[in-house]
């Protein structure tokens, strides 16, 4: 678990290392100020975008004078206009992330990694909102582009205890009935749900025009299974108890779990997703700063 | 069914072992809280029913496993017809086991002699606490190991795994006697007289005096564990004999072989070796087919490269009793020996006188070839054999001499004779003229004294020789008709001999020939490490026409080589019966070395002991049949060799009807057997179940390997 210290969920490594990559919108995004990211707004800019046929009072410096000498015809140029995000990160505050093979639980992750992202969102003029999200307890922190809020982003994460259980759609219709602007829905949860439900979800921020990211918060003993001898499996989330040796069942259960991870995976790339798998046995600057290169190598222009 | 070690039943409780494992690991289990439940649950239902089962068939094999291993450890036994013991109170039991040469007869994988060895160290684990037991064994004479009995039972065991098969056919009557006075001696607690054997007839040859004994010891009693099939198939080497006591070195000479079939069927294609010095076999007969009951005489032919003690060694194909297909025959060989005919007249000089006869038969060669004979013979007048040495001859033949003291005095002739030379002595004419015939002096070292000459011619036919019953090894021979038939000769004139008599019974004089009417013709004695033979009468016509019958030649190297060989100990001898041989006065003290059956190398034996004024040897480890060799230097040739020999008949498999034993042995009518004795005869054993056990307890051990890991593959 990480510190009482709210500012003790940054890690400092991944984010110098987060900043000098940035977070940078894969497609338009609907800013409600000048900023680094390409808009659906046309404006008045360096690089030209269209034409369009004048109107009763535009800025006759805008007209195309060479055109006009051509045609005999008025036409306004336009020009592309940038404009900041909005990155709504979306923390799954259920029970199953409470669970951790070692000190550091699933939950701690998605807070450092939350708190991580924020940070560098902040720090390059685009905003942020912060929802953490589980059947029973709902923390909600609205749009904020100020820096000088990352110290409450830190504190309500670092005041969240998980709780209730994973509902996945409720969260994403949630989030997708708060925002109207177009931005990016950073999910990041260990999606211990009916893969349908995550669907639903991220096909309704999809058809929004929202950018999804799903970061997939996982233990390493989730994914390897590797204990031995007997033990007694309590599930969290009420799913019960069972008695076994994951020796004797580790491939039928890596088959299933890893069927699992495919499906999810498939079903973030069919909805042009980007899927993170986070493995808490991997430093979170590690999973980050390759996210983010990769993300910067694939930033279409 | 029955259980020998049933205390080691508590065992099976080791067959609950793998539950309380399990509950002991049950208690054991971690607790973790899982967030990837579904995953986990949907794994388990799948997999759970499949895993119960698996696991229940794992827990049943080792239970099993471990329950059938404590169960073997008890030794579960089928109960038989024999008897056993109780395990309640102490017994005696005195072992008598059957050693005959059958009891090495074998069925493919043990002789019967092991299979007895089994059952008695068996039989003697099954003995309740505090028991005690003896062994004898009953081989040619009886052998009691452990004579009464003892509560050392491991000794018992110990001394019941060393015995060995004796070559003499056994009689079981002496030891069952042995055994049952040492059960009434012990004292008032009566006992059990346990007999191993395969049943021959030879062993119980004496059953009725086995039947009487039980009778008068009603507190004994008498259990028969007969051993071994009753197979009768068997050829054996009955017999090997030499023509030659003392055959020539470099020369083939011949060997006779008897092979008798014991058995009911014909034995086809039987191939016969000899070989000399447990070398390469030299010389092989084949005998196409031996009817059952027929015996054969087989002429082989052997050569000794070296002049010595030698073994000629003749085996058959090796069957179920091994131990008579090979039967050794020891013998001497010599160098060309030196022999001095002295005489008054050279035989050249005369052809009507001894020494002419005796040189033409012990030289059967023109002149110019006599170097290339096997004797070196070399004639002398009495003056000018004063001359030599009498040392440098291993024979001097003196033939009737007028002067017999120009040879030389009684003393210096016996300190001859005693130092090694032998001599041959055939008084003739001139003798007649004096009295005694020969020098009183020399009545000293005469095997015979001969008196005044007498005439025996008074039909004119003269006196016959002996023609059969021939006993001393020169004239053994002519027991068989196809030598010849000396009853042609005749002798006209004789001197009789007065047979002397030795202080030592045993070297009396021997008779060589005899006349007709028994009285002796030749006769010879050894002395000190010599020998010396007197004749009755000399090779002149007017005494005898011996010289003209076909045979003399053939007796006269025989006589001489005997002579020559100087005493001959028997170097063939049965077996436990001790071998003696002379030595040299300055060998004693020295360690001999002897090469037996049983140890293929040298070994010191002991020393040469001093008799008189000889050496002598003494063995007396000569159990094992077969080749031996006695040297005072085990890196030196032999010096001596000698065989042991098993009876002819030892081969012979013949068994007493079957059930006889049983109605001599069972019970005496109206007494409970065992009841008088306290010893609870129960069902015995026939067959201890405990190794089928754990061979199974083996493959299921193998089978829950296979399991546990096929189960362990990944789920």
């Amino acid at each position: 678990m990480i510190s009482e210290s709210p500012t003790s969920g940054l890690d400092p490594d991944a984010v110098s290392r987060a900043e000098s990559l940035g977070l940078i919108a894969r497609q338009i995004v609907e800013g409600y100020k000048v900023g680094d990211h390409r808009s659906p707004k046309r404006g008045f800019a360096l690089e030209f975008a269209q034409h369009r046929e004048y109107n009763t009072g535009d800025d006759l410096r805008h007209l195309d004078w060479k055109v006009l000498g051509r045609t005999d015809r008025y036409y306004i140029k336009q020009y592309e206009q940038d404009t900041n995000y909005v990155a709504h990160l979306l923390v799954d505050g259920s029970e199953s992330m409470a669970f951790g093979s070692t000190k550091l639980r699933k939950i701690d992750f998605a807070k450092a990694l939350s708190a991580c992202l924020a940070k560098v969102i902040l720090t390059q003029s685009d905003a942020i909102s912060l929802n953490i999200v589980s059947e029973t307890n709902t923390v909600h922190m609205p749009r904020t582009d100020s820096s000088g809020r990352m110290m409450e982003v830190l504190t309500r994460l670092a005041a969240f205890e998980p709780s209730g259980k994973t509902n996945l759609k409720a969260a994403l219709d949630g989030v997708a009935s708060r925002i109207s602007a177009r931005g990016i829905i950073i999910l990041i949860s260990d999606l211990f749900d009916e893969p349908d439900a995550l669907k639903l979800g991220i096909e309704r921020l999809r058809f929004s025009g929202q950018e999804v990211i799903v970061f997939h918060v996982l233990d390493p003993f989730e994914i390897d299974f590797p204990m031995k001898g007997s033990f007694r499996f309590d599930g969290l989330e009420g799913m019960g108890t069972i008695q076994a040796a994951p020796a004797d069942i580790r491939s039928s259960y890596l088959t299933a779990f890893n069927a699992f991870r495919t499906r999810v995976r498939h079903l973030c790339e069919r909805a042009n997703c980007h899927y993170v798998l986070a493995n808490t046995a991997v430093p979170l600057a590690e999973t980050l700063s390759a996210y983010l290169a990769f993300r910067r190598q694939a930033r279409p222009r | 069914m029955t259980f020998l070690a049933p205390l080691v039943l508590t065992g099976l409780a080791a067959a609950a072992l793998p539950v309380a494992i399990h509950l002991i690991t049950r208690s054991q289990v971690k607790v973790m809280r899982w967030a990837a439940m579904t995953f986990l649950l949907e794994t388990v239902r799948m997999n759970e029913r499949k895993m119960r089962i698996e696991d229940l068939l794992l827990l049943i094999l080792r239970c099993l496993i471990l329950g059938l291993l404590a169960l073997a450890f008890a030794r579960p036994a089928l109960e038989a017809t024999g008897r056993m013991f109780s395990a309640t109170e102490p017994v005696r039991a005195m072992i008598v086991l059957d050693v005959s040469p059958s009891m090495a007869h074998n069925n493919g994988q043990s002789t019967r002699l092991d299979q007895a060895k089994l059952e008695a160290i068996r039989m003697v684990d099954a003995l309740p606490a505090a028991s005690a037991a003896g062994l004898i064994l009953a081989g040619g004479t009886s052998d009691a190991v452990i004579p009464s009995p003892s509560s050392d039972l491991a000794l018992v065991k110990r001394r019941l795994q060393l015995v060995e098969a004796d070559p003499e056919r056994s009689d079981l009557y002496p030891a069952i006697k042995l055994a049952t006075d040492a059960l009434r001696k012990a004292g008032p607690t009566p006992g059990s007289v346990h007999i191993f054997t395969d049943d021959t007839q030879s062993a119980w040859s004496r059953v009725e005096e086995v039947e009487k004994l039980r009778a008068a010891n009603p507190g004994v009693d008498f259990i028969h564990h007969p051993l071994g099939s009753r197979e009768t198939d068997n050829t054996s080497i009955t017999n090997v004999t030499m023509d030659e006591p003392n055959p020539p070195a470099g020369e083939f000479v011949p060997v006779t072989a008897s092979i008798k079939n014991w058995g009911t069927e014909t034995v086809q294609d039987l191939r016969i070796t000899a070989g000399v010095d447990r070398g390469a076999p030299q010389s092989e007969e084949l005998i196409s087919s031996l009817a059952p009951g027929e015996e054969r005489n087989v002429r082989l032919s052997v050569r000794f490269d070296t002049p010595g003690a030698h073994t000629v060694d003749v085996e058959s194909p090796a069957d179920r009793m091994p131990a008579d297909n090979s039967r050794s025959f020891a013998v001497r060989t010599m160098e060309r020996p030196k022999i001095l005919i002295v005489s008054d007249e050279r035989a050249g000089a005369s052809e009507r006188s001894s020494a002419f006869f005796l040189t033409q038969a012990l030289l059967p060669l023109p002149r110019e070839q006599r170097d290339r004979a096997t004797l070196s013979v070399l004639e002398k007048t009495p003056r000018e054999a004063a001359a030599l040495k009498l040392e440098d001859f291993q024979l001097v033949i003196l033939c009737d001499l007028r002067d017999p003291s120009a040879i030389g005095s009684a003393d210096a002739l016996k300190a001859y004779v005693e130092g090694g030379g032998s001599l041959l002595i055939l008084p003739g004419e001139n003798a007649t003229s004096r009295t005694p015939p020969l020098p009183e002096s020399w009545n000293a070292f005469l095997p015979a004294v001969p008196g005044r000459s007498e005439t025996l011619a008074v039909t004119g036919s003269g006196a016959a020789l002996q023609t059969k019953g021939f006993v001393h090894p020169v004239m053994a021979p002519w027991n068989d008709s196809s030598m010849g038939n000396l009853g042609t000769v005749s002798v006209t004139k004789r001197f009789p001999l007065q047979l002397s008599r030795a202080s030592d019974p045993a070297s009396n004089p021997a008779t060589i020939l005899a006349f007709g009417d028994g009285t002796p013709a030749l006769v010879e004695w050894t002395l000190g490490a010599g020998r010396v033979a007197v004749i009755a009468f000399p090779l002149q016509s007017e005494w005898t026409n011996l010289y003209l019958h076909p045979s003399f030649v053939a007796i006269a190297e025989r006589l001489t080589r005997s002579l020559v060989a100087g005493p001959l100990p028997e170097l063939n001898i049965a077996p436990n019966t001790g071998f003696t041989h002379p030595m040299p006065l300055d060998t004693v003290g020295s360690t001999f070395y002897v090469r037996s059956p049983a140890n293929p190398d040298f070994r010191g034996c002991g020393q040469v002991e001093a008799r008189g004024n000889t050496g002598v040897i003494q063995y007396r480890d000569t159990a094992k049949t077969g080749a031996y060799a006695i040297a005072l230097d085990p890196k030196s040739p032999p010096s001596l060799a000698f065989a042991v020999q098993s009876a002819p008949d030892a081969g012979e498999l013949r068994y007493v009807p079957e059930g006889r034993i049983a109605e001599v042995l069972k019970p005496p009518a109206g007494g409970a057997l065992g009841e008088p004795t306290k010893l609870a005869l129960q069902k015995s054993v026939s067959h201890e179940l405990w190794f089928p056990l754990v061979i199974l307890a083996t493959l299921l051990a193998f089978a829950e390997m296979a399991l546990a890991h096929r189960f362990s593959l990944p789920k």
